[in-house]
């Protein structure tokens, strides 16, 4: 084992002129996982009813508390209805197609709070 | 002046007590006086250790653990006063005797787990009892998707579900269409759909996981913390195996604390609520089993081992040479036995695992090094990629390292001696090292006394900076296997000299 000691050590040298920069290789490790999406990034979700659609990629909604706020909503967000909505079975729903009163979970990045997912749910209020 | 043991401190080997606050004469060597610990004083530190490191876990409780750089900052400092007092109580452990240490040992491995199963609630909510009473119930998601910065427990609790429906999870994704009814209908199992990660991609754990799963899911449906006192029950298991073998093998079996007491190990169990729990149990059994000459009971259990997780199919050569055939034989039984539930999947067995090799990475130490030198070694439009030819270097080295531990132990010595560096060693060299594979090697390692193990659950937590930004860093990971480096070079050549050096004089 020893042997292997100054093995490893020895090739951890060349770490030195990695990480120096030289050569093309970026600063970033590379860590992947199948589809490109980031393991990494921490989501919550929250229960939403929406108020109103805006043009300019955010929606106005309230929580259960009752509390209006506006959320920006990602361009890539991914939208589906669960079944038995009006827009079950729907694919590639763009934010237009939300509706006032209508209750929804979204799924929001804690780092900038943009909303990445919305899930239509299926009890449906009057705003 | 001989030592006399009270009976009730059978557990431990009367050549502990011979060598410890006398001066002896054994083997040739003058053994210089070591301090020993009051019976008293032994309660009262284990005592403050024990509480001291429940505050901090409750204090865990609070942080919301997201991306930042002070979640970050704060829970790796938890980590480290964690990992400060478990290396007191590791101390005061070694130099106590095991009947005074022991009830401690077991109380504080129960406290800390119980104190961090709700771990993953809403930092800041006030009522977790409520919020645990509706986890457990099922009619509700309380729990945040990530729990203490880990999310695979999603999976699980899908994987579980879908089978209990009657969806084989080896041919089926959780974002299938044709799986589309196992969630329709009820909010609670829909929610548990959008949190899996990977959902196109079918789960890669095996058998004996989906059965932890299905279990689980029997117990109470969609509950995580039902899941998480499953896997926790587990990892108690292995704590206590891991004391019969240390008392097995003529070691003090309150020792068990470098597992139990372990911080990485109650964070990535209790926290986070890894299915690794189920592999460690079974390996900590089978060294237990062959400790005690029981070969068939170990062929059971290093095949349910691997039923829990491929890796240990690493230490087949190794069981072989100790248990003989027909006990290697018992383990693939038991590996066909229990995939047999599974079989309609065919080449969807290990679609998932496929894709987990091909495009999984993290926390790489020496993989990632290669990969670094290939990219520049290598002209731009190789046929060999920098991945495919660290994957081949590590391969080498490992293939390497068995060979080696093959030559140096024999079977008269504790097979932990082969499973610890063999395992540490797989892991090292792989792509992918997250923090909760660590324990696999974990009991072995104490039983082999093979500390760099340790030392390196340790340092691992360091690839949490990740959590940050989601990106990792050069100097993250030089730092990470740098240090277990250090501590590698100060045991193996500095600590031997030092050794050779003081036997001589």
């Amino acid at each position: 084992m020893n042997k292997l000691a100054l093995l490893f050590v020895a090739l951890m040298i060349p770490v030195a002129a990695v990480a120096q920069g030289s050569g093309s290789v970026t600063p970033s490790t590379g860590t992947v996982g199948p589809g490109g999406g980031d393991p990494f990034e921490v989501t919550k979700t929250i229960k939403l009813t929406v108020v109103e659609v805006r043009a300019n990629g955010t929606i106005a909604v309230k929580d259960e508390t009752g509390q209006a706020v506006v959320v920006k909503v990602e361009k890539s967000v991914s939208i589906s209805a669960e079944k038995g909505t009006e827009l079950a079975g729907q694919k590639k729903m763009k934010i237009d197609r939300l509706e006032p009163g209508m209750v929804i979970r979204a799924t929001y990045r804690v780092s900038d709070n943009i909303v990445v997912a919305i899930r239509i749910l299926k009890v449906k209020k009057v705003a | 002046m001989k030592y006399s043991l009270p009976t009730r401190f059978s557990l431990i080997s009367p050549q502990l007590f011979r060598i410890r606050g006398q001066r002896v004469r054994e083997q040739g060597i003058i053994r210089q006086p070591t301090w020993i610990l009051l019976p008293r004083m032994q309660s009262i530190a284990m005592a403050l250790l024990l509480s001291s490191s429940a505050a901090v876990y409750l204090a865990l409780l609070r942080l919301d653990a997201v991306n930042g750089i002070w979640p970050v900052a704060l829970f790796l400092s938890a980590m480290a006063a964690l990992f400060l007092l478990y290396a007191l109580a590791i101390r005061v452990v070694s130099h106590s005797s095991a009947a005074a240490t022991w009830k401690w040992v077991m109380a504080g491995a129960l406290l800390f787990r119980l104190i961090l199963i709700p771990a993953g609630l809403p930092a800041r909510s006030g009522d977790k009892a409520a919020l645990l009473a509706k986890d457990l119930a099922g009619s509700a998601v309380t729990y945040e998707r990530f729990l203490l910065f880990d999310n695979d427990i999603w999976r699980y609790l899908w994987d579980g579900h879908a089978t209990a429906s009657g969806v084989n999870p080896y041919r089926f994704a959780p974002a299938d269409e044709a799986v589309d009814r196992v969630a329709e209908g009820s909010v609670v199992w829909s929610e548990i759909r959008e949190n899996v990660s990977f959902p196109t991609v079918p789960t890669i754990y095996p058998a004996l996981g989906q059965m932890v799963f299905r279990f689980s899911h029997w117990l109470a449906p969609g509950s995580v913390a039902a899941m998480k006192m499953v896997l926790v029950a587990f990892d108690l298991v292995a704590a206590v195996f891991l004391a019969l073998t240390l008392r097995a093998t003529g070691q003090n079996p309150a020792l068990a604390v470098v597992y139990a007491w372990n911080p990485l190990v109650v964070k990535v169990f209790a926290g986070s609520g890894h299915v690794d729990a189920v592999a460690v149990a079974c390996l900590a059994a089978m060294g237990y089993f062959l400790a005690k000459a029981r070969p068939g009971f170990a062929g059971v259990c290093l095949g349910l081992a691997v039923l829990a997780k491929l890796s240990p199919l690493v230490l087949l050569p190794f069981f072989w040479r100790r248990a003989g055939w027909r006990a290697t034989v018992v383990v693939f039984g038991v590996v066909g036995l229990g995939y047999a539930p599974f079989a309609g999947a065919g080449p969807g067995l290990v679609a998932g695992l496929l894709t987990f090799g091909k495009f999984w990475q993290f926390n790489a130490g020496p993989y990632e090094l290669f990969r670094r030198m290939g990219s520049l070694v290598l002209p731009l439009h190789s046929p060999v990629s920098p991945e495919v030819a660290a994957k081949t270097v590590c391969g080498l080295l490992f293939a390497l390292v068995l060979w080696r531990v093959w030559r140096r132990e024999s079977p008269s010595t504790a097979m932990a001696n082969e499973v610890a560096p063999v395992l540490g060693w797989l892991l090292l060299l792989s792509p992918t090292a997250m923090p909760w594979y660590l324990t696999w090697a974990l009991p072995a390692a104490v039983v082999a006394r093979q500390w760099v193990w340790v030392w390196w659950t340790a340092t691992v937590c360091l690839s949490f900076l990740v959590m940050i930004d989601g990106r990792e860093r050069w100097f993250i990971l030089a730092a990470e296997y740098g240090i277990l480096l250090a501590v590698w070079w100060s045991r193996n050549l500095v600590g031997k000299g030092l050794e050779e050096k003081r036997r001589t004089s």
